[in-house]
């Protein structure tokens, strides 16, 4: 997967020390964690906030030994983001105005685009079912059939079938996107 | 550019590089400053399963048992201005408290800075040997377990921990204009104390499903938003022993302690008088039982008294006593008399 920026937020100083197994597993998956949040949001901000919420939730309640651990985070990821986009939807139908985007950007009309085309993939994820939406997340974030599967407690061989009903779940999503924009 | 092409593209935009290692640095800082506690794994399943740590309750029971630990260590007579050994229970005892009368009450937490020399610190080890080599002490281990639990058991050790609190008057008034409430004033004696506690070691084993849910629910369905602070289901037993914890002061007398404990604004009286009303507090551990707990009681286990929470329905009991100097607390997924039948059976 193509690599476009270094995402880089800084921390307070006051810190404090976390057990070894956890922070093994964080390092080991933040970035991945993030990442299918950002597939969501397409938002690296956001995505952090996601993905440290994420690691929140599981650090007051799982072992971070737990097999299960990395399917649960990114599975929980997904979810996460997900229900952000949902909520930020709602939010956006009560607001009569939006506020101008003031951002500099050095090529405005690439960025439109782009934030375009960000706008209608979470806006298709939004109105896909849940799972639907989900499984298309975490394997267009770089999971592998098995990884997905465990995050979704299916079995491998269904995975092939799944992804192909979502991805056509999801391009009339698209289509119907465009169509009523 | 076709519209299949397109549909493609919107799912495989780039995905930037996230810095772990600064993304570290803010869950560190989060944690420190929200004072977000790890998973205690079968000790939170247990208690989101009874319920023990929702609902509007939770905080004002918390709050509860802080100054109910407060003043049973304040509560000891005829120690002088040293450091004195403070609080070494050998058992428990049980006072009845109306969360709803607490919500005033500030939290006695915040009363001062609480400093970790050893934080608690849960290590899984191969087997009871490897268990009782580590803690020092061999552990309490059930004759037999009820049917449907599996006989084999995990173990691990935490070792001793040791936290310091210094008392702040600042911050104690801080915590209490939270609340709306306002502070006596903090005695000369108690504002430059130091409170030592210690704790541990511990052992815990467990029999049965308790991780083993956990691997359940990830090879399960996608986690629901409820469930991302879920924790582990199925049939399980949960045996911690740990040496009871030893407070000592440096500075107040207990008495001191004590009197400013039961002085906080919002202490209900029938609070203040059973607490005064416990006849060797030093050696006594105090547990609140929320009045709207059902289920919740005294009881005599093993020839002490214990605390117990359970039923006959079998979704979840659990005890807690002491005995020989160890706390003990025994919970599961079980129905209130299988518990007390595996309880009164540990050798």
């Amino acid at each position: 997967m193509e690599a476009s920026a270094v995402v880089t937020r800084p921390a307070a100083a006051s810190a404090m020390a976390l057990p070894a197994a956890f922070e093994r597993l964080f390092v080991r998956e933040y970035a991945r964690v993030a990442g299918i949040a950002f597939r969501v949001l397409g938002d690296a901000v956001g995505a952090e906030d996601v993905a440290q919420d994420v690691f929140v939730s599981f650090y007051r309640k799982h072992d971070p030994e737990a097999s299960y651990a990395p399917s649960w985070l990114y599975a929980a990821s997904a979810h996460t983001a997900l229900n952000a986009v949902r909520g930020r939807k709602r939010r956006e139908k009560r607001e009569t105005s939006a506020a101008p985007d003031l951002e500099r950007v050095a090529d405005p009309e690439a960025d439109a685009i782009a934030s375009e085309d960000r706008a209608e993939v979470r806006a298709a994820l939004a109105r896909l079912p849940e799972r639907a939406a989900t499984l298309l997340v975490l394997r267009h974030s770089g999971l592998t059939y098995a990884e997905v599967a465990a995050a979704l407690g299916i079995g491998v061989d269904q995975v092939g079938t799944r992804l192909r009903r979502a991805q056509d779940a999801f391009k009339r999503e698209v289509i119907r996107g465009t169509a009523g924009s | 550019m076709g519209q299949q092409d397109r549909d493609e593209r919107l799912l495989v935009s780039p995905i930037p590089e996230f810095d772990a290692s600064a993304g570290l640095g803010r869950f560190r800082e989060r944690v420190g400053r929200d004072r977000v506690a790890p998973s205690r794994g079968w000790i939170d399943a247990l208690m989101a399963r009874m319920s023990l740590a929702r609902g509007a309750w939770a905080r004002p029971l918390a709050a509860a048992a802080a100054v109910v630990l407060v003043a049973s260590l304040a509560a000891v007579t005829g120690l002088a201005d040293t450091v004195l050994t403070v609080f070494e229970p050998k058992q428990v005892a049980t006072i009845q408290v109306d969360p709803r009368q607490l919500r005033g009450v500030p939290d006695p937490t915040e009363y001062g800075t609480l400093t970790w020399i050893a934080q608690p610190s849960l290590r899984p080890v191969a087997d009871a040997s490897t268990a009782t080599a580590a803690a020092g002490f061999e552990p309490l281990v059930p004759a037999s377990l009820p049917a449907g639990v599996p006989s084999q058991a995990r173990f691990a050790v935490m070792g001793e921990s040791k936290a310091t609190f210094q008392f702040d008057e600042a911050k104690a008034r801080a915590a209490a204009a939270r609340v709306n409430a306002t502070l006596p004033p903090m005695p000369p004696a108690i504002a430059t104390t130091t409170l030592t506690m210690t704790g541990g070691p511990a052992i815990m084993q467990q029999y049965g499903s308790g991780t083993g849910g956990w691997t359940a629910v990830a090879s399960g369905p996608l986690p629901a938003a409820s469930q991302l602070s879920g924790t582990q289901t199925g049939p399980f037993v949960v045996i911690v022993q740990a040496r009871a914890p030893v407070v000592t002061s440096n500075g107040a007398t207990v008495n001191e302690l004590r009197d400013y404990a039961l002085a906080q604004p919002g202490i209900p009286p029938s609070v203040a008088s059973q607490i005064r009303a416990i006849g060797d507090p030093v050696k006594t551990l105090l547990l609140p039982i929320g009045i709207d707990l059902k289920d919740a009681r005294s009881v005599t286990i093993r020839g002490t008294q214990g605390y117990l929470v359970g039923d006959e329905t079998g979704l979840g009991s659990g005890i807690v006593w002491l005995e020989r100097g160890y706390v003990v607390g025994v919970l599961g997924s079980l129905k209130e008399s299988d518990l007390i039948s595996l309880v009164n059976a540990l050798r």
